[in-house]
């Protein structure tokens, strides 16, 4: 593990799931952070009053995105600038821009968000990094996810004996939580961070067919309000057909 | 929905051992979680009962058939056990399971759980817990001690006895190991045995968890705590956790208390655990060596923080709880190769691992120590930048719940 990229698919993913192994592990070796969203969802699911702020959500997420960057000590970053949710839109575009960055940095290891049904643009995220398992090593780290009806932070749900967990100290804790602090726009999406520990394991084989788990995604657990901006419409069977019919598949 | 059995051969008391513990440690930490199956405990107690924990887990409570208690009177004081060869009820009991899981691999409940898997199909896993044939050396020697010395020499030294027994156990259990599906071992040096013997693909590395919430540094009141046990100043304090008997070094520990007194060294000493030889432990070590017989968690935390040494000088240990405990506490522990030892990563840096069971050694590791700050911060460093031990909570999820899992899939 000399060159890593880490794949965040929003601006904060980076804090959220993997403070600790950016500061313990990656911190060491050669980092290269890549953004695949801006972390702003379009224009056009936004409230109606919020739509002439469009621009300039984006432009916070950005200032937050490089402050965090900065904080880390990370001096090559990446991002592309989509919208989130939309990435399943851009499954090839993404894994082209991964490829280029692997061979112009000599990439040897990716870390990705874990295929749990956190958010679709980490599944995603997930699916397109899985692409890279035969050309070098590939791990996941764990975000969130909302297996069997309950949150679990930073744990994988399907634990297995070869996952690696740090865990944070109080002082850790504290720092940690001043990182998530900086993404001051996403302050009501964060809160369920537990803080207690990360969890990372080399990439397992997924059925990309099938949703992550059975019963309710993170994602979706509030679909009945699925009208409102901040909640995601799009259903799970959606994202994994976009993946199978996407040409990397 | 599926239903795994755990059979844990041990007496469930107000007092358990570290192998009792280490279970109800890790059902605590699942009162809050959702399971993919039911999980059935079986200990072993005075009445036959059963009591539910949540929606997933309960506790079945079986009488012994035969009780190792009854070895009292020939001087084996080891926590209790059955020693019949089969138990019918719970043959009976088994057949309507998916998975059963045995937590030692010589007594009734595993020999019950062997047969029934055998004759019903039913995937068996196994976990490796106590040192049974170490023990069992020991006692062996103990009881041939007893009689006269021309027929104990006869049968320890001629004979080796006590050694026979004890390779006859290691072999029960290896044959025990080839019928389980997944066995979990506790350290990496009886991994290494094992792995001659098995398939590796069967080997499951035990790791043993910590209630961080208890175990943690923390800032205690040592000044208070020195004016309750009328302690003279600058005393260094030496804590020991564990059954206080000589298998667990607690009489070895008394004579180091000695020897450092006598040589001029302000030392005071605590015992907490199951009092069984705590007199005899007070009449060696002499005056500041307390006695503070079992403790509650949170008082062994408190101790742990309070010490500036922790010493456990056991010499067979398959998963030194007490050392994962006191290390989350930034205690700096004394311990033996394959005590305590099991539990330390890397000598001088997360502990100090003594390889001479002789008590000079020991002071005069100690005295050095005393002496040495450098070091003593050092280590407590170390300690702190610690971010690896493991909740009980995942080591359940980790080693016992994917591989259950798997297994029952598979089915």
């Amino acid at each position: 593990m000399k060159n890593t990229l880490l794949i965040a698919p929003h601006p904060d993913d980076e804090i959220a799931g993997a403070f600790m192994i950016i500061k313990k592990i990656l911190k060491k070796k050669k980092i290269i952070v890549f953004f695949l969203t801006n972390g702003v969802i379009d224009q056009n699911s936004l409230w109606f009053w919020q739509k002439g702020f469009h621009k300039k959500m984006v432009e916070n997420r950005k200032k937050e995105m490089k402050e965090s960057m900065k904080s880390l000590g990370i001096k090559k970053f990446y991002l592309q600038n989509i919208y989130t949710r939309s990435l399943k839109d851009n499954i090839v575009k993404t894994y082209n821009k991964i490829l280029k960055l692997k061979t112009k940095y000599k990439i040897d290891t990716i870390f990705c968000p874990a295929y749990e049904g956190g958010h679709q643009d980490h599944d995603v995220a997930n699916f397109i990094c899985s692409r890279f398992v035969n050309i070098c090593k590939v791990y996941e780290f764990a975000e969130y996810n909302y297996y069997k009806n309950k949150i679990h932070s930073n744990h994988f749900f399907s634990a297995s004996e070869n996952d690696y967990i740090i865990y944070l100290t109080d002082k850790e804790k504290r720092e940690k939580k001043n990182f998530l602090n900086v993404y001051a726009s996403e302050k009501q999406n964060l809160n369920y961070i537990s803080l207690e520990k990360e969890s990372f394991r080399e990439l397992l084989k997924y059925d990309y067919k099938l949703p992550p788990h059975e019963g309710r995604l993170f994602y979706r657990r509030f679909s009945f309000f699925s009208w409102h901006p901040r909640i995601d419409s799009d259903d799970p069977t959606l994202i994994c057909r976009k993946i199978c019919e996407s040409k990397i598949f | 929905m599926n239903k795994v059995a755990v059979l844990i051969d041990l007496e469930l008391s107000k007092k358990p051992g570290g192998h009792v513990k280490f279970w109800q440690r890790i059902c605590e930490s699942l009162k809050k979680e959702k399971l993919d199956y039911k999980l059935e405990f079986f200990f072993l107690g005075n009445e036959n009962t059963k009591k539910k924990i949540n929606d997933f887990i309960s506790f079945n409570i079986i009488k012994p058939i035969i009780s190792s208690k009854l070895l009292r009177i020939i001087g084996i004081d080891a926590d209790t056990t059955d020693l019949a060869p089969i138990n019918p009820w719970l043959f009976k009991k088994l057949k309507s399971f998916d998975l059963i899981h045995t937590t030692d691999q010589l007594f009734t409940m595993a020999k019950t759980a062997k047969k029934v898997s055998k004759k019903f199909n039913i995937p068996l896993t196994s976990s490796f817990h106590t040192d049974a044939p170490a023990y069992s050396e020991f006692y062996v020697k103990k009881i041939l001690n007893y009689f006269p010395q021309f027929f104990s020499n006869f049968m320890i030294r001629k004979l080796s006895i006590h050694k026979k027994v004890k390779y006859n156990q290691e072999q029960k259990i290896f044959d025990y190991f080839k019928s389980c599906e997944k066995i979990m071992i506790n350290s990496s040096i009886r991994l290494n045995d094992y792995k001659k013997k098995i398939n590796p693909k069967q080997i499951i590395l035990l790791e043993r968890g910590v209630d961080k919430k208890i175990f943690k540094k923390k800032i205690v009141d040592k000044k208070k705590f020195f004016k309750n046990y009328n302690l003279p100043k600058n005393s260094k304090i030496i804590f020991f956790c564990g059954r206080i008997h000589e298998l667990k070094g607690a009489l070895f520990l008394a004579k180091i208390h000695k020897s450092l007194k006598s040589k001029g060294y302000k030392i005071s000493t605590f015992l907490a655990g199951e009092n069984l030889q705590g007199a005899q432990c007070k009449k060696i070590g002499g005056d500041n060596l307390f006695i503070l017989d079992y403790l509650e968690e949170k008082e062994i935390s408190i101790m742990m923080n309070i010490c500036d040494f922790f010493i456990l000088p056991s010499l067979h240990e398959t998963g030194p709880q007490v050392i994962f405990e006191a290390k989350q506490c930034q205690a700096v522990c004394l311990v033996s190769p394959g005590g305590g030892g099991r539990a330390i990563k890397k000598n001088e840096e997360d502990g100090i691992i003594i390889n001479d069971y002789n008590v000079d050694v020991w002071c005069k590791k100690i005295s050095n120590l005393i002496s040495d700050k450098k070091k003593l911060d050092y280590i407590k460093r170390k300690l702190k930048n610690d971010n690896t031990q493991k909740s009980w909570k995942d080591v359940f999820f980790l080693k016992f719940d994917s591989n259950w899992k798997n297994l029952l899939k598979t089915q």
